[in-house]
């Protein structure tokens, strides 16, 4: 141990070794050593190594530093796929309910579908399918089953396909593997069309229009993992680092000015 | 309270010290081992600001003395400590 603590008080910058150099040997023969003191003289010898450094030096090791933590961190976070889909909806008028109200077609399907959740994105259909599919195992092992069905349904987007001319809306389901996004959005256009069939049989007998569905685009099998990327990442850890750079060099360059004592 | 550097010029107070024996009175005073990075680290520090100075030793073991405007320094802040300390106590006594 202390010839390792010998060996990282080399870390120490030169000027500080031709100073301090021997003394401090003499107190890492002296002391008996402890499994921080690694981390202790590793973490001095960096702290006087920037104290020596310049201006640009530290910002140029922050910017650098940023970037790898950024890096690394992309390394870290797992990537996550997510599968569309697009239902058109027939006819493309808004029901009687929803024209009186002057509502626009984007809202009389967004007013419709949420009548239709509860029916899809209830916890019995989705525990179904998290147990047929085997999904969140992770957090099946940690969490109770409510949690992760609340867990996908933050992971499921129903929106009307807004900028376009069709009357229709959007299905997506954001999951780590693209495979089983895929499955999961094939389900849950399944769900949507039976639910849809159900609420207008239900509306038939009250003499209610009623919308119909039909898949447009099947849900598809994602390709690329959405979110940034690595070099993303490294970009916004390079413009983190260039400010803390900044910063620690002003710092370590006020806080190396002799402090006064006050009278 | 565990500022390496008021530990180290607590520890020169009563007389010069070399980095080990400071390392051992500061465990002994206020039960904190100040790690040898940390210690050297203030040593430093303190030596650049001119509140410590090393006192002449053919031993590798480097003795220090504190120097007058180390003393003052250490005065201001034992007795803002002091301040602290007690109006902590005074408030705790009347909760």
């Amino acid at each position: 141990m202390k010839r390792l603590l010998k060996l990282l008080a080399r870390l120490y910058p030169s000027s500080w070794h031709r100073r301090y150099g021997a003394e401090f040997e003499a107190l890492l023969e002296d002391s008996t050593p402890r499994i921080q003191d690694l981390c202790d003289v590793f973490l001095g010898a960096l702290k006087m190594q920037i104290t020596t450094w310049n201006f640009t030096r530290i910002t140029l090791a922050a910017c650098l530093a940023g970037t790898l933590a950024a890096v690394a961190l992309s390394f870290a976070i797992p990537s996550h796929y997510i599968s569309h889909s697009l239902i058109l909806v027939n006819p493309p008028v808004a029901p009687a309910a929803a024209n009186d109200r002057g509502a626009s077609t984007n809202s009389a399907i967004r007013s419709y579908l949420i009548n239709l959740q509860p029916d899809v994105l209830n916890r019995d259909s989705l525990s179904r399918i998290i147990e047929r599919l085997n999904l969140y195992p992770r957090e099946r092992a940690n969490m109770p089953l409510d949690a992760v069905v609340t867990k996908m349904q933050s992971n499921i987007y129903i929106k009307p396909a807004e900028g376009t001319n069709l009357s229709a809306f959007i299905v997506q389901f954001d999951y780590p593997d693209p495979n089983l996004a895929q499955k999961v959005n094939e389900e849950l256009v399944s769900l949507f069309m039976s639910a849809n069939l159900a609420h207008a049989q239900a509306d038939h007998t009250q003499a209610d229009p009623h919308f119909v569905f039909r898949v447009m685009d099947a849900p598809e099998l994602p390709q690329k993992p959405t979110g940034l990327n690595r070099i993303e990442m490294g970009a916004i850890g390079l413009l983190i680092g260039l400010p803390t750079g900044l910063i620690l060099a002003l710092v370590i360059r006020l806080r190396q000015k002799p402090l006064t004592v006050s009278n | 309270m565990s500022d390496p550097s008021v530990l180290v010029l607590s520890s020169l107070a009563d007389g010069d010290k070399h980095g080990y024996a400071m390392m051992d009175d500061i465990e002994r005073f206020a039960g904190v081992r100040l790690g040898p990075g940390t210690l050297y680290g203030a040593i430093t520090r303190l030596e650049q600001r001119g509140w410590i100075i090393p006192v002449k030793s053919e031993d590798r073991r480097q003795p220090y003395s504190i120097t007058p405007s180390g003393r003052e320094y250490l005065n201001e802040q034992l007795t803002n400590l002091s301040r602290i300390v007690r109006a902590g106590l005074r408030r705790l006594e009347n909760a």
